[in-house]
């Protein structure tokens, strides 16, 4: 009991710190509602909409969705995963801003169960407030779209409508993610060396054994692979080769983004060091930001140049049906803020590993506006690596597009938009929060 | 007296990247006795703070072994925090005291934590507050309490739990001689009614409260003493010297 009201105090004075934390939850549960609304609960409107295609197969919608199995299921059954994996970065914000407390636990002689049992405790509050706001928020949402739906393709709206399935998938994904936290949680006490938590609390070091799938090679190739072929046998068995192939050419493409980031771009930006502004900034730049964030988010990169394609190839296809279209605007939003919020996370982790970086350039008598303007521009060129990267094979299937005809200039410059929208408002957000982050204790 | 650490052979060697290494301690061999006040000196960089990390089961050796209380490190790698709780209490350098916690909460976390509130436990805290001049402070927050209360607050706490081994990594950092000798005095009576003590310094006057000093240079033990029949300021002239004649 004592552990559950330390952690429960704990947390009534972090309220600010975790905020953000609470934010993210709160957008994965209404991704999440939505993700399986169109997973499980797809086929109960697309029953009232008249003359569409899939109609003559629905004797129910679980038959439909074995029968038919649509791209915009596959992603979203894609893109359920991939946000349950995305709440990784969240998670290791939040345990990074405990990594005092674990420490004084640890050396008192707290043993791991116990460590555990605080920080779930501690989470709890706050990712299941997160999780019933957010389903309820989607809940709200998935009713909007339905009616939206069924404004653009002219079908009669059926009224508010509640699926068992939708509900129970829902709530067995959250579970599943409450579960998925719990690992974490005991993966990152268990795994951190007492000196290493100790040295990332006083000096700002790197926790080096906190990024379990980062680092876990042959896991995450195995995990990779296991998920593809899966992906795969459903789509081929459910007779899409559409989706087979997109799904295939986009995790082609995001493996050869993954190459080229890490051995083309990376010791291109590494010459940079060279450069004026590199002597100017002391070799700051283009070393302390760029490189190490690249190297530390080339993972996400690489999934969201995947979720980003794939999105893409989405609204492409389906440009001229409603319906679909919609569904894909909605898969391709979430998908791409989902990851893109993720980065957020991240490098504003990485501006607590790199304080006594800049304390150091600071005492070399950089001011606040030099400083500043090193985060400008390291932050510039880390996105606009993200955005050409993620945006390579998108311009093919655009390019092919436009040849064929089949999309205009003005839908295409409308995606890009979007998804330049979205990284330029994570650029104004990190920029002023890592700059906060670094100055504070200097 | 019994043997409660010894550590034979230990090396400790850091990866900068994939062919640079830095041998942050080279065969160090160290036997301390139970109810022994140790100190550890040398420039910074030396290995100090390595050495107690590695004596007290905060970090790994790349070589060597380590035994504490009879026991050797791979009998206790599945119950090290009992171990632990059992018989060590660390005074960081930095503190480490939580903000949001009460005085009294910072005391006695450890014991919280594993075996929750009970009244021998609220007893032991106040007596030790006591002892160390902190009761009226109890239901304060660390943030309340000067450097020197604060100082005391973390010492109350590595004691909370009747470790047998104290250790103390630079723990009177940047307080004022008054309370540096509080401290010290406090140290030296527990060490009295029998705590083995490890203390890291760079004071030779905090040096001369111990019964034996371990000079460090690059990873290496190049000097040690033992106070014996010296007085106190016959002790400290004596590592002075030794002090200057590494250059610290």
């Amino acid at each position: 009991m004592e552990t559950v009201r330390l952690a429960l105090k704990s947390l009534k004075y972090d309220t600010k710190k975790t905020k953000s934390y609470f934010l993210f939850q709160i957008f994965l549960s209404i991704a999440i509602c939505l993700c399986c609304h169109f997973c499980a609960d797809f086929g109960t409107y697309i029953q009232n909409i008249p003359g569409y295609e899939y109609s003559v197969f629905i004797i129910n919608h679980v038959y439909f969705i074995s029968q038919t199995f649509p791209p915009t299921t596959m992603f979203s059954i894609f893109l359920l995963f991939a946000l349950v994996m995305l709440g990784f970065y969240a998670f290791q914000f939040i345990y990074q801003e405990q990594s005092k407390k674990i420490a004084v636990f640890r050396i008192g002689g707290v043993n791991t169960r116990k460590i555990v049992l605080f920080l779930f405790m501690y989470l709890l509050p706050i990712t299941l407030t997160a999780m019933i706001v957010g389903t309820l928020l989607g809940f709200i949402f998935v009713q909007l779209l339905n009616y939206l739906i069924f404004s653009f393709s002219e079908a009669i709206y059926p009224g508010i409508q509640f699926s068992t399935d939708g509900i129970a998938i829902t709530i067995m994904i959250l579970f599943i993610q409450m579960i998925y936290y719990i690992i974490l949680t005991y993966g990152f006490v268990y795994r951190n060396e007492i000196k290493d938590v100790l040295n990332y609390n006083n000096n700002g070091n790197s926790l080096s054994n906190v990024r379990i799938l980062q680092e876990n090679k042959p896991f995450r190739i195995i995990f990779t692979l296991i998920g593809l072929t899966f992906i795969m046998y459903l789509l081929i068995k459910a007779g899409n080769i559409l989706s087979a192939n997109i799904i295939l050419g986009c995790t082609a493409i995001g493996i050869i983004m993954k190459t080229l980031i890490k051995d083309i771009i990376i010791p291109i930006i590494t010459k940079i060091k060279r450069t004026k502004y590199y002597q100017k900034t002391n070799g700051y730049f283009g070393y302390s930001f760029t490189i190490s964030n690249l190297v530390r988010s080339y993972g996400l990169i690489f999934v969201l140049s995947i979720l980003y394609q794939f999105g893409v190839c989405l609204i492409v296809f389906f440009k001229d049906d409603a319906v679909d279209l919609s569904i894909s605007v909605v898969l391709f939003l979430i998908a791409t803020l989902a990851v893109v919020i993720s980065i957020g996370f991240q490098l504003l982790t990485a501006a607590k590993r790199k304080k006594k970086e800049y304390f150091e350039l600071f005492r070399i008598g950089k001011t606040n506006r030099d400083i500043k303007s090193i985060i400008k521009y390291d932050l510039s060129l880390f996105l606009i690596i993200v955005f050409l990267v993620s945006n390579i094979f998108p311009l093919i299937t655009f390019g092919r597009s436009l040849f064929d005809g089949t999309i205009t200039l003005g839908l295409m410059m409308v995606i890009i938009g979007i998804y330049s929208i979205e990284l330029l408002v994570l650029y104004f957000i990190v920029k002023k929060n890592y700059y906060r982050i670094v100055k504070i204790d200097n | 007296m019994t043997t409660i650490i010894k550590a034979s052979g230990i090396s400790k060697q850091y990866k900068i990247d994939k062919t640079t290494f830095v041998q942050a301690l080279e065969d160090i061999n160290i036997e301390i006795k139970q109810g022994e006040f140790v100190c550890v000196m040398g420039a910074s960089g030396s290995g100090k703070s390595t050495l107690i990390q590695i004596l007290t089961t905060i970090d790994k050796p790349t070589k060597g072994t380590l035994s504490l209380d009879g026991r050797s490190k791979l009998e206790m790698q599945y119950d090290l925090s009992d171990f632990r709780y059992q018989n060590l209490g660390f005074v960081f350098q930095d503190l480490n005291l939580l903000d949001e916690y009460t005085v009294f909460e910072n005391i006695a976390l450890p014991v919280l934590m594993r075996d929750g509130k009970n009244k021998s436990m609220n007893d032991y805290v106040i007596q030790l507050a006591n002892k160390l001049g902190i009761e009226s402070l109890l239901y304060k927050y660390p943030t309340e309490c000067s450097g020197g209360e604060q100082q005391r607050i973390a010492i109350a706490r590595a004691l909370v739990n009747h470790p047998k081994i104290l250790v103390a990594d630079e723990p009177t950092g940047n307080l004022d001689s008054i309370t540096v000798k509080a401290i010290m005095n406090v140290f030296r009576s527990l060490n009295q009614e029998g705590t083995t003590i490890l203390m890291v310094t760079h004071d030779s006057y905090l040096a001369s409260y111990s019964d034996r000093m371990l000079h460090l240079k690059s990873g290496k033990i190049v000097d040690e003493i033992a106070k014996q029949n010296r007085t106190q300021e016959e002790y400290f002239n004596k590592i002075t010297e030794i002090n200057s004649k590494h250059n610290l």
